[in-house]
């Protein structure tokens, strides 16, 4: 494929050619229909969730026990959940706290994960070693307990989960990007600036970090549909959200055990999650493809 | 054999740190540690226990002591080969408990590989051949919503088609081909689909290549330059996403034995953490670490082995 | 290019370890399957726990062993109305205060063929004291004696009138010192019951009785049966759907219905002894008010509740005991809702909703309580939302909270708690007097509420003393009306259960007693 675009990427930095190459970078998107599809969907995904509060015709915690378990109506355009709560106000409003949760996580492991993978790769040595090890540790570590303690002692809630999942993800980041400045570390314009006497925090900032930044985000897109999909699982094992928040991931987890009476209280939060999932897996394969054409962020992703 | 020495210390070292970081973690959760095992083994969860009952099992557990010494002894225990310390619940040895649970995890994470390997494979090397052409193009749609659906949901629809509606198979259950198909299935789909979308990415880049295209060239049939020359290099990647979704599957081991009733480690892990029962806590994720930290060294073998290019020293 | 097949072999071989790990866990299993051609009369039981442990005297192994599997038998028996009846006892008398004497069936052959006498007796008592210490601190035994082979005597270190409860307590089962090995292991339940241990599958947590054909009871309907524990209820209900179990408790409450309709499955709802109810904070403002308590129980719609939440597995409340309960206050009724009420009670203590936002308010503070729950009871935490919802309806803030239980109880003992919704046993002891002191007397172990009142103490503890069952319900209606009116722990709904079994299982009769269900030795499969 034609990889002149990336390549001058990878040659003068990522992001202090953004706003130079955003165009072209713009342009390479569009011209892709799945991506453009992807983010079309997502920009919709994005205004429900900034506009849930307007567009639901319902309270989304309304409790109205006489009306569970109803299926799709006029009254009700998805059906009522187990306890009476209208289903598309709450498909919506969740919107809002799913998308919000995964950005969060997201971010945090993202800001962690560059942070420990500069002071790994760019200083090396001892400070190399350890981190490295904490690194494995982490990636070993069944992830179950670390969600299950911090949501122990911290109690159940948006902040906490968010930190629980970040707890769990980091170390992903790390390792790539850890592998990312050790590459970097080598190249021309970075030992330059070392001779020059440029500050190593200034190196990082200005030199290493946008340039190893691209598959990094390229992992971070992937991994927004993969915080979905893990509140979901800890939903199910019991541990997550307090049960009146109206997030995906719990929604189907509670709607499990009326799959046959009331199917449509699984379908439609499990079709939400789905399509979320599918749009940041598109997005991600799609910004990879454009940005880094070598995989150099290996499997990862 | 410097290299092998340094990756088993690490590997050990990384054990030691996982186990101690369980160990203090479970001991930060709240409930304190003696009520729970007193009310899971002795009262009922809901019923109180006196201080007298409790005082009890913190003596009979050595509960009182510093957290320090406690995770000494236990390491002392299991380095002296004393074993891994007798669980609260089940009045067993850890180990015991361990040797019974670990192979039907292994029998359940080793199908769900194999389905992976096998469909992913076959279905990437179909899915290159036929670049962009409609098959193409639904396989790899069909396992993007695959991926993209929460591992447990999936669980539940294969249930109500497989068991319920056409009766192939049984609901839960350990023992036989019959019981393995569902879970394997449900859990493997995930890795399926990465193993997949790899070996169709490397699959193509090689295809790309001029040798294959001098091979071609040359008239060889199409199923001799995959299998000959394609297929080898086109696995390099395959091996590494194979180590990657190992973790995955460990992990997904804990959601999916827990629908099935599936008598493996994953299921253990979830009780006994409720339960407070600590010592089969640290085995369990001994186990699993240890289980995730050797696929991986096999897997970086298999990849010295594929690529010569890539030595150790 | 010499070596380009030697990746492709090492996936195979991979792969072939894989398929032969696979192969080898299959036909390990396959021999145990063909012996069960040999029984016809065999029933599968979906349990409702995982089997931890066939021990009879640790966690759930003696409900397990002795109400489930119907290994062991206790020497206090009881009828539908929860008063007691002879087991293995055929009678029992207080001699002296601390003096009881236990007249034992001398037709009764443990399963290893020796007779069981008042020595064995005392040996499983003995054992069941050493190793639970929550039996232990309830029969209170000081010292036992074999007067002859069929009597026991008994002395307790005080005062015990719930000692014969006690002993219908399945932990209290008798075992034959066979149950142990040399070294004085423990290896399998050896009891009287009309089933024998078979085997327990370690691995798979199956565990198999078959038919004790010398019961001193009679004929056994079935030949063997089969108790696979699978905890999670949907994978239950599917399970006996697809033909896989013949017998199951408690599927999802909202699939009761669903599944009745299936052919060949029949649902059946009872209730057990065990109460949904709502702890109240009692050191936390404005909760000490009985007013507002009150309040909160007429704004809760009991009715609403059993109905729409819990399927009706499980019934409105009015006290702590069933109505069926021979010792229950019969005058109580549930709390029903009425919102003018509640709004009355509120305002005259106090909170009014001045500011307009739908909660009520006093001195600028709103009414507002956090209500914590668990989930390993499915009912509680939809139920902890509708209640939240009703409360709210009548201008009370409740913000409800799922939380793990070792939270719970560290939460509680911090205090830091305004409600606690759990589902508490009322009868783990056939006798009301366990019930409501511990609930109820200032101090009392399951006291959560910190509930204080000097009539309700002096009632109990007179209660103790009176012989007179009578009498003694008469003391203990007395507390019950007393704790209606008061409301330190509102009482919600009686717990359900929901049986469900094939068609061609016959002769199933429901124990309320039993602490989930027991296993009656009529049941049998019908050809």
């Amino acid at each position: 494929m034609d990889n002149v675009f990336a390549d001058r990427f990878r040659r003068e930095g990522f992001l202090p050619q953004l706003g130079e190459y955003g165009g072209e970078f713009a342009k390479r998107v569009f011209q892709r229909k799945d991506m453009l599809f992807a983010l079309a969907a997502l920009v919709l995904f994005a205004g429900v969730a900034l506009f849930a509060p307007l567009l639901s015709p319902y309270d989304p915690n309304a409790i109205d026990l006489k009306n569970k378990n109803l299926g799709p109506s006029e009254g009700h355009l998805l059906g009522t959940d187990y306890l009476g709560r209208d289903l598309l106000s709450r498909i919506l409003i969740g919107a809002r706290i799913s998308l919000s949760i995964a950005f969060g996580v997201v971010l945090i492991s993202l800001l962690v994960g560059i942070a420990a993978g500069c002071a790994a790769g760019y200083y090396g040595g001892l400070v190399d070693e350890c981190i490295s090890r904490v690194i494995d540790i982490f990636l070993s570590f069944p992830g179950v307990i670390f969600a299950l303690t911090i949501m122990g002692v911290l109690g159940s809630g948006i902040f906490n989960l968010m930190l629980a999942l970040s707890v769990v993800q980091w170390a992903r980041y790390a390792r790539l990007m850890r592998g990312q400045v050790l590459s970097l570390k080598k190249q021309e314009f970075v030992l330059s600036a070392v001779t020059s006497g440029a500050g190593d925090f200034h190196i990082i900032r200005r030199h290493i970090v946008p340039n190893a930044i691209a598959p990094l985000l390229v992992l971070a897109t992937i991994d927004l549909g993969h915080v979905i999909l893990s509140i979901a699982t800890l939903s199910f094992l019991g541990i997550g959200l307090p049960a009146d928040v109206p997030e995906w991931g719990a929604m189907l987890s509670a709607g499990k055990e009326f799959m046959r009476t009331a199917p449509h209280q699984t379908i439609f939060p499990g079709l939400a999650i789905t399509f979320v999932v599918v749009i940041f897996s598109i997005l991600g394969d799609g910004i990879r493809d454009i940005l880094d054409p070598h995989h150099e962020g290996g499997e990862m992703y | 054999m410097r290299y092998f020495l340094k990756r088993f210390g690490f590997m050990a070292l990384t054990v030691f740190a996982v186990c101690a970081l369980t160990f203090f973690l479970m001991n930060a959760i709240p409930g304190g540690t003696a009520e729970l095992i007193l009310k899971h083994t002795f009262v009922g969860l809901e019923e109180s226990a006196t201080e007298e009952q409790l005082n009890q099992i913190s003596s009979r557990y050595n509960l009182d002591d510093p957290l320090y010494i406690q995770f000494f002894r236990w390491v002392k225990a299991a380095v002296t080969g004393e074993g891994i310390g007798t669980s609260y619940v089940f009045r067993k040895p850890v180990l015991y408990l361990l040797a019974l649970r670990l192979p039907a995890t292994i029998q359940l994470a080793g199908a769900s590989m194999a389905i992976a390997v096998l469909a992913g494979v076959s279905l990437g090397i179909y899915s290159a051949l036929r670049e962009n052409r409609i098959s193409d193009h639904i396989l790899r749609v069909a396992t993007l919503f695959g991926v993209s659906m929460p591992c447990f949901w999936v669980a539940l629809l294969l249930i109500l088609v497989f068991s319920l509606k056409l009766k192939l198979v049984p609901v839960a259950g350990y023992g036989s081909l019959e019981n393995l198909f569902l879970p394997a299935a449900a859990l493997s789909l995930h890795s399926m689909a990465a193993v997949m979308r790899v070996t169709r990415t490397s699959m193509l880049e090689t295809l790309g290549q001029e040798y294959i295209r001098f091979a071609k060239a040359k008239g060889l049939p199409l199923r001799k330059i995959i299998s000959r020359h394609a297929l080898k290099n086109a696995m390099l990647p395959v091996v590494t996403v194979i180590g990657f979704q190992m973790g995955n599957l460990l992990g997904g081991t804990i959601v999916i034995e827990k629908i099935f009733a599936w008598p493996g480690i994953g299921s253990l892990l979830v009780d006994s953490i409720s339960a407070r029962d600590l010592p089969v806590v640290q085995g369990c994720v001994l186990a699993i670490v240890s289980m995730f930290l050797l696929v991986n060294f096999l897997v970086d073998m298999l990849y010295t082995h594929l690529d010569p290019r890539i030595r150790y020293g | 290019m010499k070596n380009k097949n030697t990746p492709m072999c090492i996936i195979l071989i991979t792969l072939l370890v894989c398929a032969s790990l696979l192969s080898s866990g299959c036909t390990s299993s396959e021999g145990s399957e063909t012996a069960e051609v040999a029984y016809s009369n065999t029933l599968v039981l979906g349990e409702m726990w995982e089997i931890e442990t066939i021990n009879t005297v640790s966690g759930d192994g003696g409900t397990l062993i002795c109400e489930k599997a119907a290994i062991t038998e206790t020497l206090v028996g009881a009828n539908p109305d929860f008063s007691l009846k002879p087991g293995i006892a055929t009678s029992w008398e207080q001699l002296e205060e601390n003096t009881w004497e236990f007249k034992l069936r001398d037709d009764v052959f443990f399963h290893d063929g020796s007779k069981m006498t008042a020595e064995e007796v005392k040996f499983s008592l003995e054992n069941v004291i050493a190793e639970n210490p929550r039996v232990a601190s309830m029969l209170k035994i000081a010292s036992m004696e074999a007067v002859d082979d069929y009597t026991l005597r008994i002395e307790t270190s005080e005062l015990n009138p719930i000692l014969p409860g006690v002993l219908h307590y399945p932990d209290t089962a008798v075992i034959s010192p066979s149950s142990f090995d040399e070294a004085g292991e423990y290896v399998k339940p050896v009891g009287t019951g009309p089933y024998k241990f078979e085997s327990f599958d370690e691995q798979t947590r199956v565990l198999t009785v078959v038919k004790n054909e010398n019961w001193w009871g009679g004929e056994v309907g079935l030949d063997r049966m089969v108790l696979k524990g699978i905890p999670d209820p949907n994978t239950r209900a599917m399970a006996i759907e697809n033909g896989e179990l013949d017998f199951t408790v408690d599927v999802p409450y909202s699939e009761t219905d669903r599944i009745n309709e299936v052919e060949e499955v029949n649902v059946e709802k009872y209730k057990t002894p065990r109460v949904y109810k709502l702890d109240v904070n009692l050191e936390h403002e404005p909760l000490d008010d009985v007013r507002v308590r009150q309040a909160m129980s007429y704004a809760i719609d009991r009715y609403e509740i059993a109905e729409h939440v819990l399927y009706n597995v499980g019934e409105p409340a009015a006290g702590p005991f069933l109505p069926s309960m021979v010792w229950a206050n019969k005058d109580l009724q549930p709390y029903t809702r009425d919102l003018e009420k509640a709004d009355e009670l509120l305002t005259a203590a106090g909170w009014v909703d001045k500011d307009g936002d739908g909660i009520r308010d006093k001195d600028g503070k709103p009414l507002k309580f956090n209500l914590m729950t668990y989930s390993t009871r499915p009912g509680l935490p939809p139920m902890a939302q509708a209640m939240a919802a009703q409360l709210r309806e009548a201008g009370i803030d409740v913000e409800p909270e799922v939380m793990e239980y070792g939270a719970i109880n560290d939460r509680r003992a911090e205090g830091i708690w305004d409600l606690y919704l759990a589902a508490y046993n009322i009868a783990m002891v056939p006798d009301p007097e366990y019930i409501l002191s511990n609930w109820y007397m200032t101090g009392g172990p399951d006291n959560g509420p910190g509930y204080s009142n000097p009539r309700v103490d002096a009632l109990i503890t007179e209660a103790r003393t009176i012989a007179d069952l009578e009498e003694r319900y008469r003391k203990f209606n007395e507390v019950e009306a007393i704790v209606y009116e008061e409301q330190p722990m509102i009482i919600v709904a009686y717990y359900g259960c929901a049986i469900v079994k094939k068609d061609y299982v016959s002769g199933y009769v429901f124990d309320p007693t039993a602490h989930d269900y027991r296993i009656n030795a009529d049941m049998y499969i019908e050809k």
